[in-house]
């Protein structure tokens, strides 16, 4: 019953972040060509030692539910197929996993040092795949290396924030988790 | 012993991302290459609909601009409606207006953050609206219907690496193709051009009617830069006439497309 109430409250949540994205974020343009990603973070903070195929399919559901809003269709649910697929080895490049652990990343469990760089890393890979197969037929390069900072810049910002408000909620001596 | 299946269950992983990935690449390929297919776009049904809602909200805090924005069209329609009303203009505008050769469709989603963006209006192949007829707004040329669902289309603006129109510089007899090359919303290349065009910043840039879709001198920008080298074509910057990141409403032109035109373009 606790399993089932957790999986649907991640349900909501996903819905929540990829409704914030489509109707909200995909509509920013800084410079025409830099846009934030919040929704990303469902995978990220995925335990990495849980289940991969879950995992793969619902990184690959996502992205193709933004694809669809954003007229982008196969671009952004590859991006999230590949950092779902190179998540558990991100996470392990900052701590050490033992098979049954169970983990939510997050800076309570990497710190405040590890979590930031970790999200960076995250972040970039998947801007940085959307760019390439957004623009694969008409590169122009300035324009992508600019979108894929600002963007990277703009999407770690926001889930830090998201990170320190709702993630962090300490009430007393009493840490609360909503994610 | 080692089987096939051995093989799977190992790295049913890696064979799972694969198969999700080469899914991927084939909905990008589709989506460039197939122009049918509007099932994973804002122009399908379901996504259409969800765009539509979202679009009436945010439409209702833009009412005011909007009213302004209509105000300033009907005024100068009526003014130019006085300086044609005694002359053999009229019987034109008013075969014009007498047939339903012009649709306004209302804009649910657009993008101007991309290289390859794309506007959404509220009105599709029921309402008469096919591939490749002409978009424009009030304030000049927007584009051209890319796809379409019984409800919805999907039009391809000047503000897509991919689209390519057939311009003149007014009063002066030179042609050439305008292109965006992402980045900037507000200008366009104006390419092809003569090398000793007499084009001047300041001129009117219009459509030249050689496309299949635009018919003649419908406003697309002005000039607003000319670099031009010993020999070569000039680049020329054009200032785009519609803003598209204001864009609430287009009108589509209902005339049909030969579908002859269509197939000898695309070959």
């Amino acid at each position: 019953m606790i399993m089932l109430v957790q999986v649907l409250k991640k349900v909501m949540l996903s819905i929540l972040l990829l409704a914030i994205q489509i109707f909200l974020l995909n509509r920013i343009s800084v410079l025409w060509c830099a846009t934030p990603y919040v929704y990303i973070i469902m995978i990220m903070i995925c335990d990495p030692n849980g289940s991969v195929s879950g995992r793969l399919v619902s990184a690959f559901c996502m992205g193709l539910v933004v694809d669809i809003f954003s007229d982008t269709p196969g671009v952004q649910a590859a991006a999230l197929t590949l950092l779902a697929f190179l998540q558990p080895s991100l996470i392990r490049l900052f701590m050490t996993l033992d098979k049954r652990d169970h983990i939510v990343p997050g800076a309570g469990s990497m710190g405040w040092v590890s979590y930031p760089v970790y999200i960076l890393i995250c972040t970039l890979i998947f801007v940085l795949t959307v760019a390439l197969l957004s623009s694969v037929s008409s590169p122009d390069w300035i324009t992508l290396t600019v979108g894929v900072v600002l963007s990277t810049l703009m999407s770690v910002a926001l889930i830090l924030c998201i990170e320190l408000v709702f993630r962090r909620n300490i009430r007393g001596n009493k840490r609360r988790r909503f994610l | 012993m080692r089987t096939p299946l051995d093989f799977f269950v190992k790295f049913r992983h890696l064979l799972l991302f694969i198969v999700l990935e080469a899914v991927c690449m084939s909905l990008i390929y589709r989506h460039n290459s197939n122009r049918d297919n509007v099932v994973f776009t804002t122009a399908g049904n379901v996504a259409g609909v969800f765009c539509d809602i979202s679009s009436s909200v945010s439409e209702y805090f833009g009412l005011r601009v909007e009213n302004r924005r209509l105000a300033d069209e009907n005024a100068f329609l009526r003014s130019q409606l006085y300086l044609v009303r005694d002359s053999v203009e009229v019987a034109r505008l008013e075969a014009l207006t007498s047939s339903d050769s012009i649709l306004v469709g209302r804009v649910i989603s657009n993008t101007i953050n991309r290289n390859q963006n794309y506007i959404t209006v509220d009105i599709g192949s029921v309402e008469g609206v096919a591939q490749g007829m002409p978009v424009y707004a009030s304030e000049g040329v927007v584009g051209v219907v890319y796809r379409v669902s019984r409800h919805f289309s999907l039009v391809m603006p000047l503000l897509n690496t991919s689209s390519s129109i057939s311009c003149r510089i007014r009063g002066a007899d030179c042609f050439g193709f305008l292109r965006w090359n992402g980045g900037d919303i507000y200008h366009a290349s104006l390419t092809d051009l003569p090398s000793r065009s007499g084009v001047f910043i300041g001129d009117t840039v219009e459509t030249s009617g050689f496309s299949k879709s635009f018919q003649s001198g419908l406003m697309v920008g002005i000039v607003s830069d000319i670099e031009e080298s010993e020999g070569v074509s000039p680049e020329v910057t054009v200032n785009l006439a519609v803003d598209f990141s204001r864009i609430g409403y287009v009108y589509i032109e209902t005339t049909a497309v030969p579908q002859e035109l269509l197939e000898l373009t695309s070959m």
